[in-house]
């Protein structure tokens, strides 16, 4: 399977649902819910309708219609995780009386690192994703590093959807620090493939028949069953 | 379905970072955060690209959602795959199922004999079924029952209504295979008013004993129910 050769970089978890009006009278205690999850989540910023908390490798937002759970690391897929986001599940849903869903769904991304843009092109180009053109088009240069795939996926009803992302991405990393601190700016060049899984459902979803735990199962089964099926190397 | 809406959302799904350049992002409106002396991780997941607009944690608020129900098995894909204990499970229900509907056609008939091997096949799906539901005790338990009283069960003792009661035991099962304690128990008590009897034998023995009912069985002298208690 590709992903097998790919690390998880991050899991977004999303709810969204009918304006829950308690978040104004439990905003604390919410925030108080997720720091027995997460020790370390401090208040990044407060607003009626929104609560931001964070800390490295995790930020909780709580919202007046959404709320979101974002998880940075290669271990967000286990099962450690998982029930961490069954806990801020289970506090969003007591604490703003939330009895109906109108979404909910999951965002995994993965990523492969290259030494340079020439081997995430190479990779790119030996997925079965896309043509590439051996000719100048459209007056681009054939030979910019900056010349990559950027190739999405969309399967979706009007119960649930699939999107699934595979694109190339160079990142650039600089740090100014003072000169009493460090002499030299630290900098630093990434290159890397990043495939993008994106599934949930939409329409009415009684939340006590959802079972958090199943349902990232659910997730996680049908994306490795299904993921070599849309993204495959050339044979 | 896209929707175009274009909502100015607070930034709520990125940190703060120091100069950071990403190839590929301009085309998409950037999504680099003000630049700041911190040194922080940066998650970037915001994109005014419209085909990414309605990715988790990019969706505007403001798109309304269908309001019907999802099926169980969009919620839950692993139920429909015969690769998984999940899968399995739904397919040995669904035979029961069928099998206990062919039992109420049999009685409405007066078919004795079909109602009896109805029962038997039910028990024995039950068995092999009971196999597949080590991700839910609570359904275990119900299949349990089912099995035992499928088991004890006789053609001339059920009625239109037990049979009725287990269709709709087997139904809801189907249906809700995650259910809680309070719901098998709300199962299996329906099924014991309409008369099954799935009780095991060791744990009532047992219940007794810890009770302290003097007229109960005596586990200990009766040896045919020691394997009862390691059976399953």
């Amino acid at each position: 399977m590709i992903l097998d050769s790919f690390k998880v970089h991050s899991l977004i978890f999303q709810l969204q649902y009918k304006e829950a009006f308690l978040l104004w009278d439990r905003a604390g205690k919410i925030a108080s819910g997720m720091k027995q999850i997460w020790s370390e989540l401090k208040v990044r910023n407060g607003v009626p309708n929104q609560q931001d908390l964070a800390c490295p490798g995790c930020q909780v937002s709580t919202g007046l219609t959404q709320s979101t759970v974002v998880l940075r690391g290669d271990n967000v897929l286990l099962s450690t995780s998982l029930e961490k986001l069954s806990a801020a599940f289970k506090v969003w849903r007591f604490n703003l009386d939330i009895v109906e869903l109108a979404r909910i769904s999951a965002r995994a991304i993965f990523v492969k690192n290259f030494d340079s843009m020439d081997e995430v092109k190479r990779y790119m180009f030996s997925l079965a994703v896309v043509e590439w053109p051996t000719q100048k088009v459209f007056d681009q240069p054939i030979d910019s590093s900056k010349n990559v795939p950027d190739v999405m996926f969309r399967f979706e009803d009007e119960k649930s959807f699939t999107f699934v992302r595979i694109r190339a991405e160079e990142r650039k990393f600089e740090v100014k620090l003072d000169p009493d601190v460090m002499e030299n700016d630290i900098k630093k060049d990434t290159f890397r493939v990043l495939i993008d899984f994106d599934r949930g459902n939409l329409g009415s979803v009684l939340t006590e028949k959802i079972k958090l735990d199943e349902w990232f199962k659910g997730y996680v089964h049908v994306m490795r069953r299904d993921i070599d099926k849309v993204i495959r190397g050339r044979s | 379905m896209s929707v175009d809406i274009t909502v100015d959302l607070p930034k709520i799904i990125s940190w703060k970072t120091v100069k950071l350049d990403t190839s590929g992002d301009a085309a998409y409106g950037g999504t680099i955060s003000p630049i700041s002396k911190d040194v922080v991780d940066v998650v970037e997941l915001e994109g005014s690209n419209t085909n990414i607009s309605d990715l988790t944690a990019n969706l505007p608020v403001s798109v309304r959602s269908p309001r019907h129900e999802v099926p169980i098995g969009r919620l839950y894909p692993q139920l429909l795959d015969s690769d998984t204990s999940h899968g399995r499970l739904s397919v040995l229900v669904k035979d029961a199922l069928d099998d206990c509907r062919r039992a109420v056609d049999s009685y409405q008939a007066g078919d004795v004999a079909t109602i009896d091997s109805c029962l038997a096949n039910i028990a024995a799906v039950m068995q092999e079924a009971y196999g597949q539901s080590e991700f839910n005790d609570n359904l275990g338990a119900v299949i349990s029952f089912v099995r035992r009283a499928a088991i004890a069960a006789s053609a001339v003792e059920v009625s239109l209504s037990s049979l009725n009661a287990l269709v709709n035991a087997l139904s809801s099962i189907s249906h809700n295979p995650f259910m809680d304690l309070s719901e098998a128990a709300d199962l299996v008590d329906s099924l014991s008013d309409e008369g099954w009897r799935g009780e095991h034998q060791a744990v009532s023995a047992m219940l007794e004993c810890f009770i302290g009912k003097s007229d109960s069985i005596d586990v200990h002298q009766n040896a045919c129910l020691q394997p009862e208690l390691f059976e399953e």
